[in-house]
């Protein structure tokens, strides 16, 4: 081979390289496949020059690698230069001649095995190129397998063999023992198979791809069975199992379809339930055939025994004869058949025995079973109910006691006992009571019960009268014993067995009995031996058996009784009773003792009454509204005189006063009448005060008033002496009020009413207080009335004085003293509102004088008196020392201190008919008062310099006021005082003023015509 | 129910059921001993053809060493 390599190599490489493709196409035509002769046929001497020399190579070589690809099967045989060229080719395809280096075919299969058998090792010389589709070969799939060829060591060419792909599926696609669907292949690592299917109709090689996780298995090495699906989506049982070959790794697979492998298992089935139903058939037969030979004779003797049944004659069988254990029951049956005859003889007669015993008693009788189902009743119970027995067998025992009697069925199932009241209802549905009883029966059917019903209508109303009955007993009692509980007096009754049947425990409580012996039935002789072992009867004597007889027998009389009576404990009862009807006694019992002891505390305190009247200094009586004495003391019989006959209580009080007629006291007259006219006055004038002259000459005050009743109570005083006191005593209070009112002018009216009214004490005692003193004086008087005569000057002053007093008074000042024309009066003691309203009452006062100076200088001037008064008023606020000053004897209610002498300095400093004021006084009214400050002034006896205060407008809007009226021009001066004029004088004054008013205007017209 | 219908029935009624169950557990088997053989005999046909491929690649590269 190596020899062959070479040769063509030689003669392959002979040609000019430049001409290569043109010998290449040469080569392809000269051994074209579709020569006459065949492919590679050609022989040498066809060749045309200069293709001899590798034509005969190709000669010498051709027909041996020619054959070994006809023998082997091998679709070409390919010799390879190391340079790629294709030097040799069985078949001459298109590869013929090419270089695999660098011609179109250098990326096919062939190339692929032929690099990679140069790269070979010697270990592994063989390439194999897998599958895949070969251009030069018409596109058809073809693998390769390579080697190279050696020469002396030294790698002349490579030697590669086209593999067809038929004898691979020559091998995959033999059928045996896959039936129709089965099929083997192979796999590439590309999961491509690597043969065609021999069931599908076109090729399947390179083209189908298989199952993945069957070619990652086989990939893994693995090799098994398992179920897939192929490539034609059917399922398939697959047998998987990898296949290496000159390093390709295939897998080879074997598969069949599951449908196919499952048809013999569903064959296998269709035999077996064929089968089954034969066996099945066969087994039913056989099973009935056995059966029917146990059930048959049992039939047999189930027919006889019910037969039996009906008859009560056990009919003789072949069955008794049999010797099987049929045989052995039959005869059992027969002897058990005919115990049982007469077994049920016997019950027969029970039966009847029971049934007549039903009938027999007189209460309704029913036999229930355990579910309360009726299963016998008796003739008593149709009667009753008004159901026939046959309505009543076999219905719930409710249908005659609607409710309950289940329920106690239930209960007491196991005991006899007593049901209680329950309910029955009739056929027609009325009900009534009834009472049951029942027993149970223990019988081999179960449990049942016996229920006797009884009516008991009858004894439910007897006894409904019987409770009502007891019901109005038990009222009227527990009413009698309320009315007896709540009565103030106690109450015990005793039959005519002397034993209490009635008493309250106040019976108990004033007789003073233990609740014990409170007991109905209990003897009238234990009461008594009780009250005898405390000595209540000791009035009966001393022996306590005798007295106990005599209480007894003097109770057994049952006679009326009526009496009062002390009880060792100091109470008294008041006891009455009488007889009873049926004999026996009742009494009663009441404490007395607050009404006894209020009798006897009343008897008590009129005897200590008449004894306080009897003894008293003035007389009393009492007349009831009939006129009739109530009452009447000695002292008024000793003042009328008049017989202690008449003064009795109930005589009439008339009685007195004809007496007193009689003895000529009322006058002269008819008596009668003098009697009814003076008890004519009692009546008209019940309550009033009169003097009674009665003989002797005795004065007598009688105070009469109305009682609560209507009647008069008369306090009778005789004033003879008190009359002749006071007409004394009246003298000499008309003496003291002359004094006083004499006295009262040297005083200031406050100052007389404190001592007169004793608020101020009359010793020497002074205080000191802050005063707004008051100091004025007439200035020039002494020049004034130097030439004045004695009387006018008198006249003078004292009007002045009086008329200033007067406005002081009415200012609430106190006037201290008056020195000559000067007047010293002050605010603040013995009353005080307080310093700034007295210092502002003071000022109003001094400029109300000043203002009033003017009309009484009006007034005097009128008078004839030309030369008037004009007054300086100075005031101060200050503290002063205020009281009584001089001797025990002798004292003088006056003020001191430097204040009074600033005030007396304040008034002769300035010029008159003006108010000075001090600064303090100032300070206080400036809020009132317009005040002018003058030159500050110096005041003995005061160190600080004084700066007064002159109070401004003293005159301003005196028209205004409503007492005066002044207007002053030349040829005219007019003033009026509006506080003394009266009504009539107003009048005068006014038709005075318009006839003044007519002149005035007649004189103004009369000058306007002069002019 | 009667016993002459009752005893019939239980008879046959085991009998079937007896026959029923060997026969689903014998059905069983043998559907899994067929399974079984199905898949001995895919194992086998895919050892043959894995033989036979073998035995073909070895044939090649005889025929190589045969050429080279």
């Amino acid at each position: 081979m190596a020899r062959a390599v070479v040769e063509f190599n030689a003669t392959f490489g002979a040609f000019d390289r430049a001409d290569r493709a043109n010998f290449e196409a040469t080569l392809r035509r000269i051994y074209s496949p579709n020569t006459p002769e065949g492919a590679g046929a050609v022989l040498s001497h066809v060749a045309p020059v200069p293709f001899g020399a590798y034509a005969r190579t190709h000669d010498s070589f051709h027909r041996w690698f020619h054959l070994i690809a006809t023998l082997k099967g091998y679709h070409d045989v390919f010799l390879v230069t190391p340079q790629g060229d294709v030097v040799y080719t069985a078949m001459k395809e298109v590869d013929f001649a090419a270089n695999l280096y660098t011609d179109a075919w250098r990326d096919t299969g062939l190339a692929k095995a032929f690099v990679r058998s140069l790269r070979t090792s010697d270990a592994e010389p063989d390439v194999f190129e897998d599958y895949d589709f070969y251009a030069p070969s018409a596109g058809k799939p073809a693998a390769f397998v390579a080697r190279r060829i050696f020469l002396d060591g030294r790698v002349v060419g490579v030697v590669v063999m086209q593999m067809p792909i038929s004898r691979i599926n020559a091998i995959m696609q033999e059928a045996t023992a896959l039936g129709t669907s089965g099929e083997t292949y192979l796999i590439g690592e590309d999961g491509l198979m690597r043969s065609d299917s021999r069931i599908a109709d076109e090729s399947t090689l390179l083209r189908v791809r298989i199952d993945p996780e069957t070619v990652r298995r086989g990939q893994l090495g693995e090799s098994g069975v398992r179920e897939s699906v192929n490539y034609r989506g059917e399922p398939v049982l697959s047998a998987y199992a990898p296949f290496l070959f000159m390093g390709v790794r295939w897998n080879i697979l074997a598969e069949r379809n599951l449908a196919e492998i499952a048809e013999p298992i569903a064959e296998l089935r269709r035999h077996a339930i064929h089968v089954g139903l034969v066996a099945g058939a066969l087994v039913i037969a056989i099973g009935f055939a056995a059966a029917r030979m146990i059930t048959a004779p049992l039939g047999r003797l189930t027919r006889q025994f019910h037969e039996f049944g009906t008859t009560h004659h056990w009919r003789t069988s072949e069955l008794e004869s049999r010797r099987d254990e049929i045989g052995v029951m039959a005869r059992d049956v027969a002897e058990i058949a005919q115990q049982l005859d007469a077994t049920m003889r016997k019950v027969a007669d029970n039966e009847k025995w029971f049934r007549s015993l039903m009938e027999s008693t007189p209460d309704a009788t029913l036999i229930l079973d355990g579910d309360g189902i009726i299963y016998l009743v008796n003739r008593q119970c149709e009667l009753l109910f008004g159901f026939s027995k046959q309505e009543l067998i076999g219905e719930s025992a409710e249908t005659l006691v609607p409710s309950g009697l289940r329920a106690l069925h239930g209960q007491v199932s196991t005991e006899s006992g007593d049901g209680g009241r329950l309910v029955g209802r009739r056929k027609a549905g009325d009900e009534f009571p009834i009472e049951i009883s029942f027993s149970p029966i223990n019988t081999s059917e179960g449990l049942l019960m016996a229920v006797s019903i009884r009516d008991i209508t009858a004894r439910e109303r007897a006894e409904r009268k019987l409770r009502k009955s007891r019901r109005e007993i038990e009222e009227k009692s527990a009413l009698l014993q309320a009315v007896l509980d709540s009565m103030d007096q106690g109450l015990a009754a005793f039959d005519r067995e002397l034993k209490l049947v009635a008493w309250n425990f106040k019976f108990l409580e004033i007789r003073g009995y233990p609740l014990e012996l409170g007991e109905t039935g209990r003897p009238f002789a234990d009461f008594m031996r009780f009250d005898i072992s405390r000595n209540e009867f000791a009035e009966h004597g001393d022996d306590p058996e005798a007295v106990f007889q005599f209480m007894i027998e003097r109770a057994r009389k049952f006679e009326h009784h009526s009496f009062e009576r002390l009880r060792p404990d100091g109470r008294y009862i008041e006891v009455k009773g009488g007889p009873m009807p049926g004999g026996g006694f009742v009494s009663t019992y009441t404490d007395v003792t607050a009404r006894k002891r209020a009798e006897i505390g009343l008897a008590e305190k009129e005897r200590q009454l008449q004894s306080a009247l009897d003894n008293m200094s003035g007389g009393i009586f009492m007349v009831d509204a009939d006129f009739n004495i109530v009452l009447a003391n000695d002292k008024f019989r000793e003042f009328y005189d008049v017989s202690p006959r008449l003064i009795v209580p109930g005589q009439p009080f008339r009685r007195v006063l004809e007496a007193r007629a009689k003895r000529g006291e009322y006058g002269d007259g008819d008596a009668a009448e003098l009697v009814e006219a003076r008890v004519q006055n009692y009546l008209s004038d019940p309550e009033s005060r009169v003097e009674d002259t009665v003989a002797g000459g005795r004065i007598l005050e009688v105070h009469r008033a109305k009682t609560s009743d209507g009647g008069i109570i008369g306090i009778v005083n005789d004033i003879t002496d008190r009359k002749a006191a006071d007409i004394e005593i009246a003298r000499h209070n008309a003496t003291l009020q002359r004094i006083s009112d004499q006295l009262s002018r040297y005083l200031s009216p406050q100052v007389y009413e404190q001592i007169i009214y004793g608020q101020r004490s009359v010793e020497l005692t002074t205080e000191r207080k802050k005063l707004t003193v008051f100091f004025s004086d007439i200035k020039d008087f002494t020049a004034t009335t130097d030439d004045m005569e004695p009387e006018d000057l008198t006249f003078l002053l004292n009007d002045y004085l009086t008329e200033m007093s007067v406005i002081a008074l009415e200012f609430g000042a106190t006037i201290d003293k008056y020195v000559g024309d000067a007047m010293l009066m002050f605010f603040g003691d013995p009353e005080t509102k307080g310093v700034r309203e007295d210092a502002l009452t003071c000022v109003r006062m001094a400029v109300a004088m000043q203002r009033y100076m003017v009309a009484l200088r009006e007034k005097w001037a009128g008078m004839g008196y030309e030369k008037a008064f004009h007054m300086r008023i100075g005031i101060n606020t200050g503290y002063c020392n205020v009281g009584n000053f001089g001797s025990d004897q002798r004292m003088d209610y006056t003020i001191i201190g430097g204040e009074v002498n600033l005030a007396a300095r304040l008034e002769s400093a300035f010029e008159p008919d003006g108010v000075m004021l001090s600064q303090e006084t100032y300070l206080l009214v400036r809020d009132h008062f317009k005040a002018v400050a003058k030159d500050p002034i110096h005041v003995k006896g005061i160190h600080r310099e004084i700066t007064p205060y002159q109070v401004a407008g003293i005159h301003e809007n005196v028209e205004t006021e409503d007492r005066f009226i002044r207007r002053e021009v030349e040829g005219l001066r007019l003033f009026v005082d509006m506080k003394y004029l009266g009504a009539q004088d107003r009048r005068t004054t006014a038709e005075q003023l318009e006839e003044i008013v007519r002149r005035l205007r007649e004189g103004a017209g009369k000058s306007a015509a002069d002019d | 129910m009667r016993i002459s219908v009752r005893l019939p029935l239980i008879i046959v009624g085991c009998a079937l059921a007896a026959a029923v169950g060997v026969g689903y557990v014998a059905h069983q088997q043998a559907a899994h001993d067929i399974r079984d053989g199905f898949e001995n005999e895919l194992a086998t046909v895919r050892d043959a053809r894995q033989y036979a491929l073998k035995r073909y690649f070895n044939i090649i590269r005889e025929d190589l060493t045969l050429i080279a």
